[in-house]
């Protein structure tokens, strides 16, 4: 069993109380890289549940009732606390909009969770900048988000969901406030990097092309999940060079093994080196110049 | 349908928030703070139209209690930005739905002013009856060998009526300008203004004041009479207003370069976003700590027992009262407003993980930063312009431990109130937005 697993189990949850209670979930269970690192998209109508689901999974709304356990534990048995630092170390997230902060220039804002987690200021920058530079963002570490295009400032949202090197990232319309080239670009990106750092991605979209994207779609209605595909093997291994032949397509991902391009290794993304990077994942250092070439074009599409 | 009935209809169905009570308790601070300075300016008038006191001190006590009102003016005006900004906090969701449900500009922008208006007609008339409950307080303060009496600081109905007036008014103007910032459009797109720039010519704005100053009372090269160096001081002590956002801007850039903590970095990048902000927060209370620096000399200048010098003294600890009560409104309301409109970044720190208490330490610093820098800033300027009469100011210990008590008080006060926008914080960053 793969250690970065996050097992929903039975979620139920509601909104308001009485006659007026409105339910969001209804019996929801999933399991989440239980095999390994995967891209899966929620998909839904509006009102399905399925931003209501990823905060449940996230440990930032508690549901009324089911269980939610991340590598084996329950996050209902964890202190409020506990599951704060839970997000900070263990999960990274990408939302529409709004999430950096204003004052912050974008090295600060990706080294702030490592800050949190207790890494010295140089260090946290240190690494920020690393994975800045890696997603084509050097030029940009002064600049304020103000200061970015949406694009950047998505992947700048990016750089600081993988800075601790979760173990999975949640994304709620990650692509939601950017045109359509820009939006792919930052979807194949945001796809490719997570995997490429041994963790899953759990991303909501009402946009079927995003969900093309990804290796696994579940779909809700009603707060009740109505499908869960999982893309073959075939598809997703053709995925790198459809990307890579037109980097802003729509083109799906596997999970992480079918990541890197047909006859090479399929390690993940060398991760920046920094001590706050765990052991387990040490394997990520291996180098594979094929693939960060694709990486690179994604990121001069994203430009 | 006219804006106003479109506003009574909604104002009725959504009843007042939180944020209401907020704002009206802002505009009766800001009323009752008027009112009592008013009241004191009034009481001196009095005095020396019965006759009642020498009519050179008498004209000279109403001119500095003037100047003390108009030092207290800038934070009444900034209680009043910051009342109305919690007047329109939220409304940018309300106001872009009805740009799409086909208002115009106009009527949105007429509904937005009448909630900030209405808010502060409550504010207004709260803030008399404080103002009525606190005078038989002030009462007590001896003025002249005198102490006041109830019926020399309740001034002309007129007067009341102007100071709600003004405040109305004041409201008026602040709602105006918010929404000239905020252009709600039918998509409701919010847009951030770029970081501040501060000029250096505030630097020279206070360095020209404080040269001929230094010139002429510290080192006498020019013989002036006492009038003059009292508007000598008075305009050093205004120009700080000027020099105050930069002192504050240049010390939270430092901060942010050294900061090893989380709480630290966000507070001082919060500060350097916007220094302006921050100065008004203290301004008040740092220009009052300047002058009640220099008030602090006159018992030490004149005889032991010299009613005027005492007078001036008491004016000023009343003035650094005044101010501190002021601050500390301010910065309590100023905070929660704050807090407000950073809803979603308090949401987003939410979910990415950021403790709580590292939020509020930020909200916290963010205020302890400008305070120290501003207040501190102030005093030592003050200190450094009497050090020509250091001894002799050393000299009448208990006016300086008035001074320094009440300096130290305010800071305490003010840092205390912010505590109060501290629960908001938690409030707003776990406010569910999932749907």
């Amino acid at each position: 069993m793969h250690t970065n697993r996050l097992e929903a189990i039975g979620l139920t949850h509601t909104y308001g109380q009485g006659n007026a209670a409105a339910p969001a979930l209804a019996d929801v269970s999933l399991t989440i890289g239980a095999d390994g690192p995967e891209a899966v998209a929620i998909m839904g109508p509006s009102g399905s549940g399925k931003s209501t689901l990823l905060h449940v999974l996230a440990g930032i709304v508690a549901p009324a009732s089911g269980r939610v356990a991340w590598r084996g534990r329950d996050l209902a048995s964890m202190r409020d606390g506990e599951r704060t630092k839970l997000r900070r170390s263990d999960f990274g997230f990408v939302f529409q909009s709004g999430q950096l902060l204003p004052e912050l220039p974008a090295i600060e804002n990706v080294a702030l969770p490592l800050m949190l987690g207790g890494t010295a200021r140089t260090g946290a920058e240190a690494a920020a900048g690393t994975l800045l530079h890696r997603l084509g963002l050097g030029e940009m570490l002064g600049r304020r988000p103000g200061e970015l295009s949406g694009g950047q400032a998505q992947r700048v949202a990016i750089a600081r969901a993988l800075v601790g090197s979760p173990g999975i990232v949640f994304a709620d319309e990650p692509t939601g406030a950017l045109d359509r080239s820009t939006g792919d670009a930052v979807m194949s990106l945001l796809i490719g990097a997570t995997l490429g750092h041994g963790a899953s991605l759990v991303v909501v979209t009402h946009d079927p092309e995003v969900a093309a994207m990804c290796s696994r779609v579940v779909r809700l209605q009603d707060g009740r999940i109505v499908s869960d595909e999982r893309r073959s093997d075939e598809r997703a291994d053709a995925v790198p060079a459809t990307a890579h032949a037109a980097p802003s397509g729509a083109a799906p991902v596997g999970t992480a093994p079918s990541y890197a391009l047909p006859g090479t290794a399929s390690a993940p993304m060398p991760l920046p080196q920094h001590p706050s990077y765990g052991a387990a994942r040490s394997e990520a250092h291996v180098p594979n110049p094929l693939r960060d070439a694709v990486q690179q074009s994604w990121i001069e599409a994203s430009r | 349908m006219t804006a106003l009935l479109l506003w009574v209809r909604l104002a009725r169905a959504t009843g007042p928030r939180a944020t209401d009570v907020l704002s009206a308790i802002a505009f009766a601070f800001a009323t009752a703070a008027l009112l009592a300075v008013l009241g004191g300016v009034n009481a001196f008038q009095v005095r020396l139209d019965e006759g009642r006191v020498d009519p050179f001190d008498g004209e000279l006590i109403v001119t500095l209690a003037l100047v003390a009102a108009a030092l207290l003016l800038p934070a009444v005006w900034t209680l009043a930005q910051a009342a109305v900004r919690l007047a329109l906090a939220r409304r940018d969701d309300r106001l872009a739905a009805l740009r799409l449900a086909g208002a115009t500009r106009g009527q949105v922008s007429t509904m937005a002013v009448l909630d900030a208006v209405a808010q502060a007609l409550v504010g207004v008339v709260v803030g008399a009856m404080l103002a009525l409950a606190v005078t038989p307080g002030i009462a007590r303060i001896e003025f002249q060998g005198l102490p006041f009496t109830v019926a020399e600081l309740l001034p002309p109905a007129w007067i009341w009526l102007a100071a709600g007036a003004a405040v109305l008014l004041t409201a008026l103007g602040a709602a105006l300008a918010s929404l000239r910032r905020v252009h709600v459009t039918p998509l409701g797109v919010a847009q951030r203004v770029g970081q501040q720039g501060l000029s250096l010519w505030r630097i020279v704005a206070f360095a020209i004041p404080l040269g001929v100053y230094v010139a002429v009372v510290a080192l006498d090269l020019v013989p002036v009479d006492v009038s003059f160096s009292i508007a000598l001081i008075a305009i050093v002590v205004l120009a700080y207003s000027l020099i105050g956002p930069l002192l504050i801007q240049l010390v939270a850039r430092i901060v942010a370069r050294a900061a090893r903590r989380p709480a630290t970095l966000l507070a001082a990048r919060r500060v350097i976003d916007d220094p302006r902000g921050a100065f008004n927060i203290v301004g008040a209370m740092s220009v009052a700590v300047m002058a009640g620096g220099f008030a602090s000399l006159a018992p030490a200048l004149g005889a032991a027992d010299d009613p005027f010098a005492v007078d001036i003294a008491t004016g000023a600890a009343l003035t650094i009262a005044i101010a501190g009560v002021l601050g500390a409104v301010l910065a309590g309301i100023a905070q929660s407003a704050k807090v407000l409109d950073q809803q979603r970044e308090h949401q987003a720190m939410h979910r990415m993980g950021v403790d709580m208490p590292v939020m509020q330490s930020a909200l916290v610093r963010q205020v302890a930063l400008p305070l120290i820098v501003g207040v501190g800033g102030a005093a030592g300027v003050a200190l450094l312009l009497i050090l020509p009469s250091f001894m002799l100011w050393w000299s009448s210990a208990d006016s300086v431990v008035t001074w320094a008590l009440l300096t130290v008080g305010a800071v305490a006060v003010t840092l205390g109130a912010t505590a109060a926008a501290l629960p908001l914080v938690k409030r707003v960053a776990t406010a569910s937005t999932a749907a």
